[in-house]
């Protein structure tokens, strides 16, 4: 198929997607409602997260309700993607679902430990996509680990959990998140790195340094918190990033100071995570976020005809949710908006 | 024929008959299970009142609903127990079943079976565990045979370590570039799968740090490595070599004798697989009973002729006037399942009508018609004895082979096909091998479009006429007369096309002015329908404001616009027929340039397997769709149940 032409559908699909994103003064409308029931109106009476929030209209809801909704709209976001895509670019698409999919697995496994008390059970819905081969309920049924760790025997997932099963320690869970984790990186950063075209690598270039951002949070996080070998932090951090490889994050764990951060990183790309006097951990991850999201908009609006509209508008996507999420959360504490939108990964003028 | 006649069945018995009475039930396999608390609940279940039925009647204010029956976990238990010795797949002998049945000697087989043949499976399950175990060892072992050493001096180390495991590529190139700091030794001693297998050594004060680090790394432990083993591996491997051999003989042996305890009691177990089953089957219908303390009450649809059956079956337990029948015909408020009755003509369109929907009970079915005219249609689209012989062997073998339900319907269709190939004359394409007993299609362009047009005329009418046939079932009457698919529409209908005969060939059998009176006034009528029927049965006027007329101006125009349509879509069965004789010319022009035996040959065969599949498939479709679309349209609501019955 012709070069451009390629990508002419999906691009207009997402230019009709974006076009009924939330704007600006909705952010402001929601922040300003008192509590959640009202936002959750709100959504349903003007947005098209209506889509996936119907049914919980009028109900008394848990906000892992509505998060777990909000994270299925991106799910179908993707899902109708994929299918406006050219076929080289779908695998790389269904790699992003892979997302859900571990969610899930985790949510499983919570359950199963009984972490998770039955009777809340309805809060949790699972999300996994069409795509998924992996049959949940009969997951649900099983009454241990090593049970669920059975019928998992023919996916990649087995080989990745069986170490850990053996004996379960308080551990398991941690052990699970991170290889997990891992697992799902890997596979979206490998698949993007596959993608054909020269243009792509722009598109890498933005999970990559997600990847990077990921990466310097989980070394800042780990040393100051955590009882762990420089060898373990080092064997965790995700591979593929843009900036940093193995060896120049090796070199940063075995010299990093959590109270000195900024030693190693000043003047680099990424000093804005500790380039601050107080609430470094608080603001972290949304300093992060605000700075991938700047990227996705810039990468955004700079795509004419190539892959990188598809993956930042994923990207968007997903900060949209992060925000909305964000808002929901606030209303627990009432905070006034102007309050709300420092916790904000977009940066929204509140009067 | 068509729609067979239901009736509701209540019964009223002692507690004592339950069983038997189910059971006699469920070896009918044609009756629907409805549930009778619900049905008490909703006053819908009726007996006779008479001094003699007191108990039964004063029983029904107490009776509960019999979902708290237990799920039956004693016979689902002895069930299993069957099932993990034998294995095989059972075959339900309704016939032993019919003869009385004595649970509790069931329940001795059962347990007589087990004892005797479970110490020796229990011992077989055993060595199957120790033959897993020694294969694993063998497996480990295998790894490191080229060691020249003896294990014990290894496991006798006092200050380190080791263990045997695989890491997946990612890590070994992890580990790779930190084995400075790594505080073990790790030596790389084969492959597994995709994984990479490594002897793993660490000092005991490290062992915690080793350990965290090996987690980090997704290090996955193979097992099989014991202390009891104390020789170099190599020897290990061949003392486990050999114990596998002797395991292998003792498992071989004792299979053989199980095997002959199993042959022993197959028809005993059969027997009793039967028997537990029916009783599965019997708890799970109680679950949809209604019970008192001495009596329980039962609901279930049953084809009418079954009626004196039934009695008589059951007369040994129940009392003729403890069988109430319910017939929806004097009955209104009874919503019957449908249960299609069709010959072994029209059986297999049914799986068009399930597809669309099942009619509901009081509709005539609609399958003998929709079987005639999609016969006819695609017949009178794809008319070639070869093409359709073709087509009826395939639907033959699908239905025979596979079991296929469609095979029934593509055989049947073949056979339409080779019907209209004999009037066109037509066998592979060629038109000149047999004579045409009609016309050839091509050769008479217009005659086939025109007959086309007046295909669809009869079949809409006749769709019309069941259409009316269905609102006088369910007494709709004012739609009959004023509806646009009742006697209003019909007049419409004719009357348009006898103006589109008169405009297109100037035959003009009622004066054009008449007719366009009668169209205006039918006009009138649809559109005046609703208030003239609520002033007729007296209901509260229909408001007529602008709104109204707005919304009759449209459906007027629709109506119109699809009278047109739906008749000028029939000509794509006329053209179809052209079409399918085109694609064959097309075939045949290439054959001609070609112009070689087999190389024409060749064209022929593949222009006809081309048009068996593409244009059998498109003529398929548009059948399915004049019948849907058009022909539905006008008479075919299908928002019945299915009536399912309870199977052994």
């Amino acid at each position: 198929m012709n070069n451009n032409l390629q990508f002419s559908s999906v691009n207009t699909k997402i230019s009709s997607m974006k076009s009924k994103t939330l704007q600006e003064n909705d952010y402001i409308n929601i922040m300003n409602l008192s509590n959640v029931m009202e936002v959750l109106d709100y959504l349903n009476d003007n947005t098209v997260y209506q889509e996936v929030l119907w049914d919980l209209k009028g109900k008394e809801v848990h906000r892992n309700d509505i998060e777990s909704r909000l994270y299925r709209f991106r799910e179908l976001i993707i899902e109708k993607l994929i299918l406006y895509i050219g076929n080289e670019y779908k695998d790389f698409l269904k790699k992003y679902l892979l997302r859900y999919e571990i969610e899930d697995l985790k949510l499983v496994f919570k359950i199963v430990r009984g972490k998770i008390n039955p009777e809340y059970m309805d809060n949790y819905i699972f999300t996994t996509s069409k795509y998924s081969n992996i049959d949940f309920s009969e997951l649900l049924e099983q009454s241990s680990v090593l049970d669920v760790l059975k019928k998992l025997k023919t996916t990649k997932y087995y080989r990745l959990i069986k170490p850990y099963s053996e004996n379960i320690s308080e551990k398991f869970n941690f052990y699970l998140e991170m290889v997990l984790d891992r697992y799902y990186y890997n596979e979206l950063i490998e698949a993007v790195q596959r993608l054909p075209k020269t243009d792509d690598e722009k598109a890498a270039e933005i999970l990559r340094r997600k990847i990077d951002l990921y990466n310097l949070e989980w070394i800042y996080r780990a040393t100051k918190h955590f009882d762990m070998s420089k060898e373990e932090i080092l064997n965790f951090v995700l591979g593929h990033g843009f900036k940093y490889d193995y060896k120049k994050l090796k070199k940063i764990i075995y010299s990093f100071d959590p109270d000195n951060p900024l030693k190693n990183f000043a003047g680099t790309q990424y000093e804005f995570i500790f380039n601050h006097d107080y609430d470094i951990d608080l603001f972290m991850e949304r300093r992060i976020d605000r700075y991938i999201y700047y990227k996705a908009l810039n990468l955004y609006k700079s795509s004419i005809l190539t892959f990188g509209k598809t993956i930042s508008f994923i990207e968007l996507i997903e900060f949209e949710i992060k925000d909305i999420f964000s808002i929901v959360e606030s209303k627990r504490y009432h905070m006034s908006a102007n309050e709300i939108s420092k916790y904000l990964i977009r940066t929204i003028e509140v009067n | 024929m068509a729609i067979e006649k239901l009736i509701l069945m209540n019964i009223v018995g002692e507690n004592l008959y339950a069983n038997e009475v189910i059971k006699e039930i469920l070896l009918l396999e044609n009756v629907q299970v409805e549930d009778a608390y619900n049905e008490i609940e909703n006053f819908r279940f009726s007996m006779d009142v008479t001094d003699r039925h007191l108990d039964e009647i004063l029983g029904v204010t107490e009776a509960k609903s019999g979902v708290k029956y237990d799920y039956a976990e004693d016979f689902v238990n002895k069930l299993n127990l069957l099932k993990e010795i034998f294995s095989d797949d059972y075959t339900i002998n309704k016939e032993l079943l019919k003869k009385n049945v004595d649970t509790q000697d069931i329940v001795d087989t059962v347990n007589k079976i087990y004892n005797e043949i479970h110490s020796k499976y229990d011992i077989l399950n055993s060595y199957y565990k120790d033959l897993n175990e020694i294969e694993k060892s063998i497996k480990a072992y295998n790894f490191i045979s080229p060691m020249n050493i003896e294990m014990k001096t290894i496991n006798a180390l006092n200050n380190f370590n080791y263990t045997l495991g695989s890491f997946s590529k990612d890590n070994i190139t992890r580990l790779k570039n930190n084995y400075s700091e790594i505080t073990a030794i790790v030596v790389h001693v084969g492959t597994l799968d995709e994984n990479e297998v490594y002897v793993v050594i660490w000092p005991h004060d490290l062992e915690t740090e080793t350990n965290r680090i090996l987690k980090s790394l997704n290090f996955n432990k193979i097992e099989g490595i014991k202390e009891e083993f104390k020789e170099s591996p190599e020897e290990i491997l061949k003392i486990l070599n050999s114990k596998k051999q002797v395991l292998k003989e003792k498992i071989d042996l004792l299979e053989s004798e199980v095997n002959e305890i199993k042959d022993k009691f197959k028809d005993d177990s059969n027997y009793a697989y039967s028997v537990l089953h029916l009783l599965k089957k019997i708890q799970e219908i109680k679950k949809k009973m209604a019970f008192s303390k001495e009596h329980f009450y039962f609901s279930g649809w049953i084809p009418i002729g079954l009626k004196e059956e039934i009695k008589s079956k059951l007369s040994k337990y129940i009392d003729d006037d403890n069988i109430i029948f319910n017939d929806p015909r004097t009955n209104a408020h009874l919503k019957p399942p449908t249960k299609l009755n069709n010959n072994w003509l029209f059986r297999p369109f049914e799986l068009f009508i399930k597809m669309y929907g099942i009619p509901s009970y009081t509709e005539v079915d609609p399958t003998p018609f929709l079987s005639m005219s999609y016969l006819f249609l695609f017949g009178f689209m794809f008319g070639d004895v070869g093409q359709g012989f073709i087509f009826f062997l395939l639907g033959v073998l699908l239905s025979h082979f596979k079991g296929m339900k469609m095979g029934g319907i593509i055989s049947r269709l073949g056979i339409s096909s080779m019907f209209f190939g004999v009037l066109y004359g037509s066998i592979f394409g060629f038109e000149t091998v047999i004579p045409a007993l009609w016309l050839n299609p091509f050769h008479n362009i217009n005659t086939m479009l025109v007959v086309a047009i007046a295909i669809g005329v009869i079949m809409l009418t006749i769709g019309y006429i069941y259409g009316m046939i269905n609102k006088y079932k369910s007494k709709d009457y004012y739609n009959i007369i004023l509806g646009q698919n009742g006697l209003a529409g019909i007049i419409l209908f004719f009357c348009l096309i006898l103006v589109a005969l008169a405009l297109f060939t100037g035959e003009r059998i009622i004066s054009m002015s008449v007719l366009g009176a009668i169209i205006i006034f039918m006009i009138a009528i649809i559109f005046m329908k609703e208030p003239l029927i609520n002033k007729l049965t007296h209901r509260k006027n229909h408001k007529l404001d602008s709104n109204f007329f707005v919304e009759g101006f449209f459906e007027i125009f629709e109506i119109l616009l699809s009278i047109f349509s739906n008749t000028l879509s029939f000509i794509r069965i006329g053209a179809f027929a052209l079409n399918h004789v085109g694609l064959f010319i097309a075939f045949e022009t290439l054959a001609h340039i070609i112009n070689s035996g087999v190389g024409s040959t060749i064209v022929y065969i593949i222009g006809n397997i081309f048009i068996i599949c593409l244009e059998g498939l498109i003529v398929g479709i548009q059948g399915l769709r004049l019948e849907y679309y058009e022909l539905f349209s006008k008479y075919y609501v299908g928002d019945g149940k299915e009536f399912e019955t309870t199977k052994l």
